[in-house]
Formats: C-alpha cells, structure tokens, sequence
C-alpha cells in the first residue's frame, strides 16, 4: 500500500532504467481454462486438448494474451499511476502449460512532448524458462514531471512545463552541488579482511591472469577484497563499493563499472519489495502435482534473472533478447574461483 | 482463401458493464494481486475514482464471438499473432462501454507450413458519453486444413 501511494515522476526515469525482472509462476492448465473463462475467449486452441492435437500442435497452449497481462503486471507496479497510452505486442512463441514465465522491461526512450506532457516508451519482453522469447512488445506511458506537476494537476491547475535544457540546467547544478552522492549507497560496514584473508586475492589474481605482471598486481591485491564479497548476493551494492576503488584488481576491471551504474539506478527507482517472492495463487490447486520440479525450476529463474539482467546491462544494452548466449558468456566470474584452486 | 470482402464489415454495438465481479475474476486468472483491481480503498488512494481494470481488460470487451462466427471462418485454428491496445483511459468498475469491432484487413501469407490467412481485427470502445475508452487490434493467423 505504500508503495501503491508512491508516484513514478518523469524526472526520476532515465533511458536505459531496467524494471525489476517479474517471474510468474508456472502456467498450468487451470489458471489457463480461468482466463478463457475470465475473458470469455473458448478458443478451443486453449481449452480443448484433443482438438489441439487433431490440428497439429503438442497440447493445448495458454493464450498469448496471458503473458501481455503478466507484463502488464510488471508494467503498472513499475509506473505506480502514470497513464497507459500503448501498449502493443507480438506473440513470438506459444506458451505451453509449465512454463515459467520471467517478464523483463526497459526505458528505451524518454520525451518532452511539449506542454507539459512527458512520455517514456518502455521496451518490454517475456522469456520461460529455456530463455526463448515468448513476447516482445513496447508500452507508452505518460507521466507527471514530478511531485510538484502532479499536485498542481490534481488541484486543477495547468501542467508543470519543463524543458530539456532546463532539466539539465538543474542536473547539472545538482551534481555540483552534491559530487559525493555516489558514495552513499556504500553498505554500512563492507567486512573487513582479515590478515588471513589478504594472500588469498593475490594468488587468485595471478591464477586466473598468467598474462599480468606479478609485482603490479600484488598492491593492488592487498586492497581489502574479501572473498565473500565476490559471491554474494547482495552484490550490487558491494561490487559497486570496490569498484569506486581505483583499479581494485585488474581481473575486476571490465566487468564492475557496469554493476556500478545498475546499483546507482536501483537505488533511485525501488523496485518493489518481495514480488518475486510472492505466494503463487493460480498454481495452488493444479501445479501442486508437479510443484517439485517445476517449482524447482522457478526458484532457479527467479535468482537468475537478475544475474543474467545485469550480465545484458553490460553487454547489450539494446538488443538485450537476442544477445543472451554473449551475456551468460560474459559472466564467468562465479566459476572462476573454484577452477582456479584445482589448478594450484 | 479468406473472402476480402469481408474487409469493413463491422459488428452490430455490444453494450459492457463492466462490473467489479468480471475485473476481479480476470485479474485472478492473471495472477496479479495489485489491490487497485480489487478493493475501492486501494484504488482511490492510488488516484482513481474507482476500482480500475488492468491494461488488457479490453480483451475481455473485444471478444464477440457471434461476429467472429457470422465471418464464416470454418473450423480452422485461430492463433493470435499481435496485439495493440491503445488507451482513451482507464476503464473503471461500473463504466457502461459501448464496443464495435470491424475486419481491418484480410491477407494471405507463406509461412513455414503453407499459406496462411491472416485476419486483421479492430473495436473501438467508447463510454456512456461517446468518448474514446480503447481501441484495439489484434492479428489472428489462420492455419489452413
């Protein structure tokens, strides 16, 4: 409800911004027969397993429609009362009864429509759980600027006019003003490494890059990087931290700028608390047979989406469906430690 | 083939109230636990008037199966390709809305498995006092045999 209250305003979106990945729980027969009879479509394409058969297909299929209102769910928790104007897409792949569908979004433009009006186009898709592309899709969203345009608004005044320059004449004096900003989001404590732990960065670094000169990499290696940082979950706000630091370890280079900026951009627009996390209703009664696995399996997407959405912000920020095998090709880091130890 | 001169037909008017019952099963089917779809309270203190209906609530209004049958499509399978949906603005629990759907276009194209028909529809909603609530198009591909 809180959360509910909360207003997205223009001035807070960023081209570029991720909506925080949604994962359904898996689609099943019943939730399937509900819609059909929620919306009144008895395409027997949906309902009747037979005749499904009879025209060539596997099983029944769930409508295309399920997943645009999955991403629809996605899209109206993200915008918090901004106005629809759009929202179209295109049905790529059948959704089967089982899958597990991950809906994703992102802000691919952002526009001042002269006025007072502003709107941001939102490039959306859904994935299941082979990673093939279900829906692809685009939503246009008209939003208040700010606070101060929407309570001019509910009060029956005219809009608040705002323009480019002017944003980012305010931008820019902001970031003057306040140059240390990005250091806030540090965690409160970052775990401090103990004598112990010190050799251990050294020799990883050595390991996993034969090619870097020893002695350059060895202070760089005495920069408190404990080893928990690298695997933890929590990681954006971590590697965020030790990216700051200058050159922490060159293995670390390439890949933390990224996670920098995508744990700056989450920390300014919250993502909803706990949705993932979220009781399945329509899976209660019919998916209780093959919960095991499949449920399984959604706890297995529901933490690797986010990886892998940060592992595309790095690689891919536009074509993000098609380049996945790149982004999962990018992201060796967890398995790089245990190889390293078996070669020592 | 389809017949291209089913292109323009349009159906006769159906009248939707939309009650709180349809928006509440629908949102139930989808899974979704927003209580802005739900409880009036949420709702107004989100800033509307009234229970509100998901995005692709209109999907619900659009489906006019009697138009759908009186094209004469046969029995062959109906799979839905693209959807858009634009929004004159938020439907509400207790709008009366007034849909007409048309054919916007008929086509033929070769796909993997032999030609396909391909039938273009489009409705227009409107509520009690004529102005736009939605429009609609959807793309249904018709699989031959």
């Amino acid at each position: 409800m809180a959360l509910l209250a909360r207003q997205l305003y223009f001035e807070a979106v960023k081209v570029g911004d991720e909506l925080p990945p949604l994962v359904k729980p898996p689609v099943d027969r019943t939730q399937i027969a509900r819609y059909a009879g929620a919306t009144g479509d008895y395409n027997p394409l949906y309902v009747d397993e037979l005749l499904a058969k009879n025209a060539g297909f596997p099983s029944a299929h769930a409508p295309g429609m399920l997943a645009m209102g999955f991403i629809g769910e996605l899209v109206v928790d993200w915008l918090r009362g901004a106005r629809l104007r759009r929202y179209t897409a295109r049905f790529v792949k059948i959704v089967w009864p089982g899958d597990v569908i991950t809906c994703r979004g992102r802000v691919v433009d952002r526009r001042f429509e002269g006025g007072g009006v502003y709107a941001i186009d939102m490039e959306v898709w859904a994935e299941n759980q082979r990673g093939e592309l279900v829906l692809k899709g685009l939503v246009i969203a008209q939003l208040y600027y700010s606070a101060d345009d929407d309570s001019r608004q509910r009060a029956g005044q005219g809009p608040l006019v705002v323009t480019p320059d002017e944003e980012a004449a305010r931008l820019a004096k902001l970031s003057r003003a306040q140059p240390a900003k990005r250091q806030e989001p540090r965690p409160p404590s970052p775990p401090q490494p103990s004598p112990a732990a010190k050799p251990a960065p050294v020799t990883k670094v050595t390991v996993a890059k034969p090619a870097t000169p020893g002695p350059a990499a060895a202070p760089a290696g005495a920069r408190p990087i404990p080893a928990g940082v690298r695997s933890s979950t929590a990681g954006a706000a971590h590697t965020a931290s030790t990216a700051e630091r200058p050159r922490s370890t060159p293995s670390a280079a390439p890949s933390r700028p990224a996670a920098t900026h995508r744990g700056a951009a989450t920390s300014e627009i919250p993502a909803r608390p706990g949705k993932a996390a979220q009781p399945s209703i329509p899976s209660s009664q019919g998916a209780a047979r093959d919960a095991s696995p499949v449920g399984r399996g959604a706890k297995v997407a529901r933490s690797a989406p986010r990886k892998r959405s940060v592992a595309k912000a790095r690689s891919a920020p536009r074509s993000a469906p098609k380049a996945k095998p790149a982004a999962r090709a990018s992201r060796p880091r967890p398995g790089s430690k245990p190889t390293g130890k078996k070669r020592r | 083939m389809l017949d291209k001169s089913l292109i323009g037909r349009e159906s006769e008017p159906v009248v939707h109230e939309v009650e709180k019952g349809a928006i509440r099963r629908f949102v139930e089917a989808l899974g979704d636990p927003n209580p802005i779809y739900v409880d009036e309270q949420a709702a107004r203190v989100a800033g509307h008037p009234a229970i509100v209906a998901p995005p692709t609530f209109p999907a619900v209004l659009a489906v006019n199966d009697r138009f759908r049958h009186s094209l004469d499509l046969g029995t062959r399978s109906f799979l839905h390709g693209e959807q858009q949906i634009e929004f004159g603005r938020p439907i509400l629990a207790g709008d009366r809305i007034t849909v007409k759907t048309r054919v916007a276009d008929v086509q033929e194209r070769a796909g993997a498995s032999g030609t396909m028909d391909i039938l273009v529809l489009e409705d227009e909603g409107r509520d009690a006092q004529g102005a736009l609530v939605f429009r609609t198009r959807e793309v249904f591909v018709l699989r031959r045999g």
